[in-house]
């Protein structure tokens, strides 16, 4: 059975995610009864409030730039679903990450980023995110201990209730940058590269037996955000996206903040 | 042929130095070796058909010793160099750390300064062809260092001391873990690992970034580790290292981003002898370059280093061996000071 898409505004991988799953999605008119995929550059909120307003079954925010004041009233005000796709968070890497871990406890994590002053904010987002899913703690914001930010860069150690601590190193470049790097250390270890100017996307799984490269995910990433979507709608799954993507945003504007 | 005398018969002697000097064996040779009663250094010595003794009185006034290296507990190192300069020893190698207090860097740093007793210390990082390379790419870049991370999981020890050396069955009870939960034991476990473990890394550091401004966080790392942050000359570090029970081959790699630049060390494993290091430079264009690696390794080189220094075709840098120790005992005191203010991790 298909289910009806409304996209707000020019969102052409989305067109394209949709002809290829013609089993599962079509394309719609409005958001009355949809899933209602938002275009995340500016205040994208309130492309979201307007579809929530006109009868969005659901939420998809694509690359949100950046996070609304108060997220939590957000989730409140928009009262569906709200899914939201991260580049450097793809859900199917995390999904793999996790699965790969297979119960074995992390024992601490690095997140490495390069980014430009301009988009620090997104990049040491994402890398906040991967701590927080790996770390294994509790929802919530994280206590954070903040080294002093310099020109070029800063540290940060996170710690999530009943989680393990993560450690971050910001680079900041003039330009160019977008690198984010994770090394989770523990009896079975993970190593996520993400450099997105060298098209690399990459998760290792390492054991006492050696290391294995997770095959590549060849879906493009809004199709599989499009099919996810549609997965949890169809399921009635909860979803936390929006409410970690708030606090993974407050998390690095603390780290950030001079 | 000099003759080295070895005080200390512990696995970083049975499965690190003599494996190594047996490398250097047209250059050096083991004469003596020292233990304070194990019998280990009878046991490492018998093969060699070197000298064996208890304490170090014998070995230091044993004529055939030109040359000391130092490899007893850490804070013993700096009794063992000043006894070595009494004696008129004409070389010292000493383990890392040099000294476990600013008192005693000095003490022995002006000791061997004054006597004209070449002193080196095995950071065996700092003295890898593949740190060279690093360097040279980073002064061609023009140094623009903008942080520095060093991050390390390490498997237990054994695995790689039995892909180089056939070692006793040791006879102490593995140690338990200790009580990370206690900002004391925390900050002491935590300081004793700044100088047993980062120091591997901390002069190469101290060559980006010398002037050590502060900890800005510091905390244990279950079972065995840390994760420190600070700033030294403006540039953000963060160290994070952790002992686990199992898991994958050793990881150490230092990151430097330099400019727009990514320059990744990572070094092999502590103990074997895999050549050196691999350095790999992802750079703004975007590209990524790995380099060569070379056969050698810091721990044979940092061996020749010393010949070099006693041949006096280099010469020691009394301040820059202090400068290092001082930058080690002061950046593992801020961090067991911050771990005591703010709770163990």
């Amino acid at each position: 059975m298909t289910a009806p898409v409304f996209l707000t505004g020019d969102l052409p991988a989305y067109r394209v995610a949709i002809a290829s799953l013609s089993h599962s999605a079509a394309r719609a008119d409005g958001p009355a009864g949809a899933l209602a995929v938002i275009r995340g550059d500016g205040a994208w909120w309130e492309d979201a409030r307007r579809a929530a307003a006109g009868g969005a079954v659901a939420l998809l925010v694509d690359e949100p730039e950046a996070a609304p004041t108060d997220v939590p009233a957000l989730r409140g005000e928009l009262g569906v679903p709200v899914l939201v796709r991260r580049p450097s968070l793809r859900s199917g890497i995390v999904d793999d990450a996790l699965r790969s871990l297979d119960g074995s406890a992390l024992r601490s994590v690095v997140a490495e980023c390069q980014a430009s002053f301009a988009d620090a904010p997104r990049v040491v987002r994402d890398a906040v995110g991967w701590m927080r899913v790996l770390t294994g703690g509790a929802d919530g914001a994280p206590a954070v201990l903040r080294g002093r930010p310099g020109r070029h860069g800063t540290t940060a150690r996170l710690r999530w209730a009943g989680g393990v601590g993560a450690s971050l190193i910001v680079t900041l470049v003039a330009s160019g940058g977008g690198l984010l790097r994770v090394r989770a250390s523990g009896e079975t270890a993970l190593e996520i590269d993400l450099d997105a100017p060298m098209g690399r996307s990459v998760l290792g799984v390492g054991t006492s037996a050696g290391w294995l490269m997770t095959p590549p995910r060849h879906e493009q990433p809004e199709r599989e955000a499009l099919r996810r979507a549609l997965e949890l709608v169809r399921d009635g799954s909860p979803t936390g996206d929006l409410a970690g993507f708030g606090a993974d945003a407050a998390t690095a504007a603390t780290i950030l903040a001079r | 042929m000099r003759g080295v005398g070895i005080i200390g018969a512990g696995p970083g002697v049975a499965a690190l130095h003599l494996p190594t000097l047996a490398r250097l064996a047209e250059r050096l040779r083991v004469v003596h070796l020292a233990d304070r009663g194990s019998g280990r250094a009878a046991a490492l010595a018998e093969p060699l058909g070197a000298a064996a003794s208890e304490g170090t009185a014998a070995l230091l006034a044993d004529p055939a010793v030109e040359i000391v290296a130092i490899c007893s507990p850490p804070d013993e190192h700096a009794g063992h160099i000043l006894a070595c300069v009494e004696a008129g020893v004409r070389a010292i190698l000493c383990e890392k750390p040099l000294a476990t207090n600013a008192a005693d860097a000095r003490a022995v740093v002006e000791a061997c300064r004054d006597a004209g007793i070449p002193l080196l210390v095995a950071t065996n990082h700092v003295y890898d062809e593949a740190w060279d390379r690093a360097k040279r790419y980073l002064v061609a870049l023009g140094s623009d260092v903008r942080s520095v991370s060093v991050t390390v999981a390490l498997p237990p020890n054994g695995r790689y001391h039995s892909a180089v050396a056939e070692l006793a069955p040791s006879a102490a009870p593995p140690r338990g873990a200790p009580d990370l939960g206690d900002p004391d034991v925390a900050a002491a476990v935590v300081r004793q690992l700044v100088l047993g473990l980062a120091v591997h890394d901390l002069p190469a550091i101290r060559d980006l970034a010398p002037d050590f401004e502060g900890v800005d966080f510091a905390a244990a790392v279950a079972p065995l580790g840390y994760s420190i942050g600070f700033r030294s000359s403006g540039v953000p570090v963060l160290l994070d290292a952790v002992m686990l029970p199992d898991g994958p081959d050793a990881f150490w790699r230092l990151s430097i981003g330099a400019g727009a630049d990514r320059v990744d060390v990572e070094f092999p494993p502590s103990f074997v002898h895999a050549g050196s290091a691999t350095v790999r430079v992802r750079s703004a264009e975007p590209r990524e370059t790995t380099y060569r690696r070379d056969g050698s390794d810091g721990y044979v080189r940092e061996w020749l280093a010393l010949a070099e220094l006693l041949d006096g075709v280099t010469a020691m840098e009394p301040h820059e061996l202090l400068d290092d120790a001082l930058f080690a005992i002061g950046l593992a005191d801020a961090a067991a000071a911050a771990i005591r203010a703010g709770g163990a991790s």
